[in-house]
């Protein structure tokens, strides 16, 4: 996948990300399109392109909330890494490997957001809202993954095909 | 090789990590401002497409006109609240000022009227964003009102967006007056409530004053971000602290609760 492409495709999920609502029965969690998109990358593109993506996502997270700088790239790059890894193990391109995918990316993110917010002292996190995020989050992970890997699938399948030529 | 390659990358990974982590407060904002401003058009042409296509349906129901007309009410309701704070506030100034010659105009004299076009990408944030910014006259640390009372105070501000931080966010801390009574406080965002409700928190109101339930919260205009009496919320519960020095009420920020799509930005009057 060329780096244009990633590119677009993770600004869109940032710009459609942020102008989601927020349900506040999740305790406040944000639809995961672009941890959606980035595990899609991952498991689409080659390491560089991997590693560009996985930047690019946390630099637009963090951009786009009043979150320190650099807070949630560590998280990006482990999303990024871990789906890289996996993707020799991944059995095939289907829904419930996007879905078991992004249970353990929901889970990773409650743990490491709660973590670091914690330790920094910017967000007080209590036992309950903990647990209510946690159980919210691995039911939005599930769902939303495998709905971005039809949505970019149905894209790639309408975009034209880049060849290479062979002399 | 191909080793060498990879460790290259991850490097150069860890660089940009490192890089951001310590890129002092200036360059930060400008970095966010760059991807701010250039994503905020975009997300504006898609709010306006949405509110586009639920006016057509609401024209098909009936209702058309209905939803600018609203606006435009809520926008002169705003000034005509302003105006009336104002002049009451004009009216006590003008005495104090007898008694004081140093006194410090606090109130808000100008409003920018200022889109909603986003929400905080992080769901731990109780954040919007306006389109409008430092171009526009808005600064950072300024109030954000609507017709129902105080939404928050600008936070980041780059050169065409503003980041609001709600009431109910934890990191807001307004200077609040019990408006019956006069008693002091500070009011703390406590979050949003799994039923939805933004929640905010007074704390430190004298143990002896007789509060109740229902009371309104108004600013109290000390601290010199926020202009003076304008609504917070009322008061939901109260209770003692722990160590019964204080009482503590429990606030529905009534402008966070009915947030609309456009709120002003007070342009003057703050620090």
């Amino acid at each position: 996948m060329s780096g244009l492409r990633i590119t677009l495709f993770l600004l869109a999920a940032a710009t459609v990300q942020a102008l989601l609502p927020v349900p506040a029965c999740t305790g406040s969690l944000e639809f995961p399109l672009l941890t959606g998109m980035l595990v899609y990358l991952a498991l689409h593109s080659g390491h560089g392109q991997m590693i560009y993506a996985s930047l690019l996502a946390g630099v637009l997270y963090d951009a786009l909330s009043p979150a320190p700088f650099g807070s949630g790239l560590p998280f990006f790059l482990m999303i990024g890494a871990g789906a890289f890894a996996l993707r020799d193990e991944v059995f095939a391109d289907q829904l419930i490997t996007y879905a078991v995918l992004g249970l353990m990316a929901a889970a990773l993110k409650i743990a490491y957001f709660s973590t670091v917010y914690l330790v920094i002292g910017l967000r007080p996190v209590s036992a309950g809202l903990f647990l209510v995020r946690l159980t919210y989050s691995l039911l939005l992970g599930a769902l939303i993954v495998p709905a971005v890997y039809l949505a970019l699938a149905a894209v790639q399948h309408a975009l034209p095909k880049t060849r290479r030529r062979y002399s | 090789m191909v080793e060498q390659k990879t460790f290259l990358k991850w490097a150069a990974a860890a660089g940009v990590l490192l890089l951001m982590l310590l890129l002092p407060d200036g360059y930060t904002a400008r970095l966010k401002g760059l991807f701010k401003n250039t994503l905020t058009p975009v997300q504006i042409v898609f709010l306006k497409g949405t509110r586009s296509l639920k006016a057509g349906v609401d024209t098909m129901r009936g209702f058309g006109g209905m939803a600018e007309e609203n606006r435009l009410l809520k926008g002169e309701v705003v000034r005509l609240q302003a105006e009336a704070r104002l002049t009451k506030t004009i009216e006590d100034e003008n005495q104090k000022l007898r008694q004081l010659l140093d006194f410090h105009d606090r109130q808000a004299k100008e409003l920018i009227p200022a889109e909603i076009a986003a929400r905080s990408i992080n769901g731990w944030w109780q954040s919007v964003r306006i389109a409008k910014g430092l171009r526009d006259g808005v600064m950072r640390n300024r109030a954000v009102i609507s017709p129902d009372g105080l939404v928050g105070r600008t936070a980041e501000v780059s050169a065409h967006t503003a980041d609001v931080l709600l009431l109910s966010d934890p990191a807001c801390k307004v200077s609040a007056r019990v408006s019956r009574t006069g008693s002091f406080g500070l009011v703390t965002g406590q979050g949003v409530s799994l039923k939805g409700y933004p929640v905010a928190r007074m704390r430190f109101i004298h143990k002896d004053t007789p509060i109740r339930v229902g009371d309104d919260v108004v600013t109290s205009g000390l601290g010199g971000v926020f202009p003076r009496d304008v609504l917070i919320g009322r008061i939901e519960a109260i209770r003692t602290e722990e160590a019964g020095l204080f009482q503590v009420a429990d606030i529905l920020p009534q402008a966070v609760v009915n947030l609309t799509d456009v709120v002003f930005v007070a342009g003057e009057g703050g620090e």
